[in-house]
């Protein structure tokens, strides 16, 4: 029979208890607050200020959802694609860029479903139909399917490092249909519209413009709020892991070495097991060591 | 408490000689019991049940991805043919359905239950007639995409599809009640039905 083993050989290393705030901050709580009142500003501005469009009358108000709504679909894949070169990158490479990765390809999925569904309802109003496969439509039923599938492989693989190998992977796919996607109403002929507003001259003026600008703002705050938050999650997730483990790893500890601990000082949180009951006194055992040594 | 610190120093003396105390180098085992906040339930992520099913899953998402990148190149690419491209082609197109564009003319009517309209692009004119139902900004003046086939010179349509471009212009406010109804500034009978 093995001797039981001692603290030393199994501790993992410890996690810092700040490694990220465990609730919302001042400047998140700012973020959210913004999105929230330039979101109500474009609603006002586009369903009762500003004025109903000479082709497509009161259809336009769809304007000042789904455009700014599909752009923040392409930056939160920009920023999914950015995390994961980070990642890739060897002299960069840390958790911290794949936070930023997976938080983008969610985000970046959420906001592409809303393109999609946004973009058929307008669809339905103007052209006449929900769904046409031109290459704008069809490129951005594309991004969202790759979007799934990049989180449904983050779920599927187990080892933390091959999953951020793979999914970098997919995400430098993801980006690179992002581009076609921006550039297909220019490269080939669509029944989708080509840009508005990101173009020299934007071909819309007054409340219409001022509108839309309102609209990419708040959505744009919206998606940094969401971004924020989900990478903190991502952060705290992976603590809980962490904490999980040594949770595991402690309360076996306490069966191969039923000892005192915590004797001599108060331990600053709950115990994950009730302690034995001393037989060799409060400054034996696994416990003993780690006050010896502070 | 107290009572455990005076019995303390007594009963660590024989405890000192263990090898447990004296093999630990300091400050290695500085994690503890004293941070653990919570014990949880089972991680959060984990595998697919088995190698199968991942194999299974991955299989269905990659050929759901092939048909949806094959379908929509193909249809993509080429989603038009403008009107003097299509009667270019119409030879080739013989009777295949595909999808033209052109700009609507005034001769909107009713035929039956058919639209019968003529479309222009680059000066070459086609005779539509279509039994699909446009959107409500369908009228002289805006173009359209329509799917369908040649039938002898007429192009026999079953969907209409209205392009607008990306020049927004604010309605007049004295016209803004009309404008706001697309459809009611359309020319009577442009709309099917209505």
């Amino acid at each position: 029979m093995s001797p039981p083993r001692t603290p030393a050989e199994v501790s993992p290393p410890r996690i810092p208890a700040t490694v990220l705030p465990a609730r919302s901050t001042p400047l998140t709580r700012g973020l959210g607050l913004s999105a929230l009142v330039t979101l109500g500003l474009t609603t006002w501005w586009g369903l009762w200020v500003s004025p109903p469009d000479v082709t497509q009358g009161q259809f336009v108000r769809m304007l000042y959802v789904h455009p700014a709504v599909a752009t923040m679909c392409y930056a939160a894949f920009a920023l999914c694609a950015l995390g994961s070169l980070g990642w890739l990158w060897p002299r960069l490479r840390s958790p911290r860029w794949d936070r930023l990765a997976v938080a983008g390809a969610e985000v970046g999925a959420v906001f592409c479903l809303a393109t999609l569904v946004t973009g058929s309802i307008w669809g339905r109003a103007t052209w006449g139909v929900w769904w046409t496969w031109d290459a704008r439509l069809t490129l951005t039923a594309i991004l969202f399917a790759l979007s799934l599938g990049y989180l449904a492989l983050r779920r599927a693989i187990d080892n933390p490092h091959s999953r951020s190998m793979v999914s970098s992977m997919v995400a430098m796919l993801m980006v690179l249909t992002v581009v076609v996607d921006h550039y297909a109403t220019q490269w080939w002929v669509t029944l989708h519209q080509n840009t508005t507003l990101f173009k020299p001259s934007p071909t819309i003026h007054g409340w219409q413009l001022v509108t839309m600008g309102m609209s990419f703002v708040a959505f744009g705050l919206l998606t940094a709020w969401l971004m924020v938050h989900r990478y903190r999650l991502e952060g705290l997730e992976e603590r809980y892991d962490n904490e999980g483990l040594n949770a595991a790893l402690a309360a076996r500890r306490s069966e191969v070495a039923p000892a005192g601990s915590g004797g001599l000082r108060p331990a600053p949180g709950p115990q994950p097991v009730a302690p034995a009951p001393s037989r060799q006194g409060a400054l034996s055992g696994p416990g003993a060591r780690e006050v010896a040594t502070r | 408490m107290s009572a455990a610190q005076a019995q303390a120093p007594a009963a660590t003396q024989p405890a000192a000689t263990q090898p447990e105390g004296a093999a630990a180098p300091p400050g290695a085992g500085s994690t503890g019991g004293e941070h653990i906040p919570f014990v949880h339930g089972p991680r959060r992520r984990r595998p697919l049940a088995s190698k199968r099913q991942k194999v299974v899953a991955g299989a269905i998402v990659l050929a759901a991805l092939s048909l949806l990148v094959f379908k929509g190149l193909t249809d993509a690419m080429n989603y038009y043919l403008t009107a003097n491209q299509a009667v270019a082609q119409r030879a080739f197109l013989a009777n295949k359905d595909f999808r033209i564009q052109g700009t609507v003319l005034d001769d909107v009517r009713q035929a039956g239950t058919a639209l019968d309209f003529t479309i222009a692009s680059h000066g070459v004119e086609v005779h539509v007639v279509s039994t699909g139902s446009p959107s409500a900004l369908f009228k002289p003046g805006i173009p359209v995409v329509l799917a369908g086939h040649w039938q002898g010179d007429i192009f026999s349509s079953y969907q209409i599809m209205v392009q607008h471009g990306s020049n927004y212009v604010e309605a007049p406010a004295h016209h803004a009640t009309a404008a706001g109804r697309p459809g009611a500034a359309n020319p009577a009978g442009a709309r099917r039905g209505s």
